[in-house]
């Protein structure tokens, strides 16, 4: 695995280069279609303007973990229907997703970006699990949301809202 | 939460269960604006409501037009209020009144009897100075739109949007809109009488014969189109049943060749001309330039032939019949 073939630079949005094993990397589809654009320029880092150090780090501790898993196929959305429609995660990838608000957030973004699907359903699953069975007002204080909804607004919405209350 | 971005939140708000997602939607203002636009979510919900297998069974065929002689017909009912306005033939061919005005519909509040004010019926009547083609009427979202195209040409539409109540006499004009209608349809199209419907959400639905395009009425938008898979004859019935079911009346001139669960044409031309076409909006993202949208539910009126999709013919037993949406 030392073979440099084998291995690609990236470079984050604060100027910190990962050398990694291209395996590892094509978790990202963004980043295997890039690879794929330069062709084998040697050294030649691949910049991740949109990914921080620290969030990368992480990022690719997923990736690493998962390098042997059969990638995804580009148009996935019926194999992955069952696997969408449980809010299931991994023994593993729960552990793995024990982070706080601010990072778990920033992977979602990152994994977006980075077009990394399996790990955009982890991290979005993690915040659905975290959203399940509270009350707006938990919602709002889980997440420091602020209420700017008027009195007469919240009356509405609640209306709206009775036929689901059963 | 809130440093996702719109698309990556929706994202996470559709893996919740319903009840959920109405909670999220009581949070704040941000969230509730995703959910009450999410397809995906609003889908979600409608399932709670009618899951796919029971969708069509509270599906029940319903007039609500009601004709009242001399062209006159109710257009809308809400609370205490009733529009009663002229009739779609009476509407293209109006009565100028002495001070040049064409009168659209009277509004009539009929108090109950718990309410604080006179029982006796009160009515005032809107009018417009331009000549209408066509109006519709939403006294539940305080809205009228009335279509005109009597002074841009052929092709184009203005779309004029008013309140229904307002302080003063008269519906209050929120402005209008022009739309060319030359890109959405053919001038085969245009030879046809206009059909407007209001959509779901801020969306009106505009039919020439076989061609059906949606529109946003408050900026003319150009949304969605759906072209029936038959020519049809003038003189058809559009409406939307919810925000997840538009129904369509046509009868048919001839079928298109491409379309093939129109095989049994033969059959049905010997019994029936008139037909109930139910498009459902979840269908709609399928459509494509090479694959057109296929009605979720076809009916030919009076129903002694149908065509049901498989999963609903399941659901039937040998001896179900139609006879009940004859009159439609």
């Amino acid at each position: 695995m030392s073979d440099k073939k084998q291995q690609v630079i990236l470079q984050t949005s604060d100027d910190e280069q990962f050398t990694v094993e291209k395996i590892v990397a094509e978790r990202s589809a963004m980043i295997k279609s890039m690879m794929e654009d330069l062709g084998e320029q040697e050294g030649q880092a691949i910049p991740l303007p949109n990914v921080s150090s620290s969030v990368l780090t992480k990022i690719l501790e997923y990736c690493d973990h998962h390098k042997n898993e059969p990638l995804p196929a580009a148009d996935s959305s019926d194999a992955d229907d069952s696997r969408r429609k449980t809010s299931e995660i991994g023994e593993w990838d729960a552990r793995w997703i024990q982070v706080d608000q601010e990072m778990l957030f920033e992977i979602i973004l990152a994994a977006n970006y980075l077009d990394i699907k399996p790990l955009l359903d982890v991290g979005c699953k993690t915040v659905a699990n975290m959203i399940k069975g509270k009350t707006p007002e938990e919602i709002r204080k889980l997440f420091n949301i602020t209420n700017d909804f008027t009195p007469e607004e919240e009356e509405q919405i609640r209306k709206e809202n009775e036929w689901a209350e059963e | 939460m809130l440093t996702l971005p719109d698309d990556l939140l929706e994202i996470c708000l559709a893996r919740l269960p319903p009840q959920s997602i109405i909670a999220c939607a009581s949070t704040c203002k941000r969230i509730n604006d995703i959910i009450a636009t999410s397809t995906v979510i609003q889908l979600k919900l409608n399932q709670l409501l009618y899951d796919d297998e029971t969708a069509f069974e509270d599906f029940e065929p319903t007039r609500s037009e009601y004709h009242l002689g001399e062209n006159r017909k109710v257009l809308c009912v809400h609370g205490e209020h009733i529009a009663v306005g002229l009739d779609k033939a009476a509407v293209r061919d109006p009565e100028v009144n002495r001070e040049g005005k064409y009168t659209l519909f009277d509004l009539k509040h009929f108090p109950t009897s718990n309410s604080p004010s006179t029982p006796e019926a009160q009515s005032k009547t809107f009018k417009v100075s331009f000549r209408p083609d066509s109006l519709v009427v939403d006294i539940s979202k305080d809205l009228v739109i009335v279509m005109d195209r009597s002074h841009q040409g052929f092709n184009h539409l203005v779309v004029h949007v008013f309140k229904v109540f307002s302080s003063h006499d008269q519906p209050e004009y929120q402005g209008a809109e022009i739309m060319d209608l030359g890109p959405c349809f053919s001038l085969h199209d245009l030879r046809y009488a206009l059909i407007v419907a209001l959509g779901p959400k801020d969306t009106f639905t505009a039919r020439f014969g076989a061609s059906i395009r949606i529109f946003c009425w408050q900026d003319g938008a150009y949304l969605h189109s759906i072209d029936l898979p038959v020519e049809v004859m003038p003189g058809c019935f559009l409406s939307w049943v919810g925000s997840d079911l538009m129904v369509i009346r046509a009868t048919m001139e001839k079928p298109l060749e491409s379309f093939d669960f129109l095989d049994d044409w033969e059959i049905m031309r010997n019994h029936s001309s008139s037909f109930l076409f139910v498009y459902q909006v979840k269908d709609f993202s399928r459509t494509s330039a090479q694959q057109p949208l296929l009605p979720a539910l076809f009916l030919s009126l009076p129903a002694q032939f149908c065509d049901f999709p498989p999963h609903i013919r399941e659901m039937m037993s040998p001896d179900d019949h139609l006879e009940n949406l004859s009159d439609l």
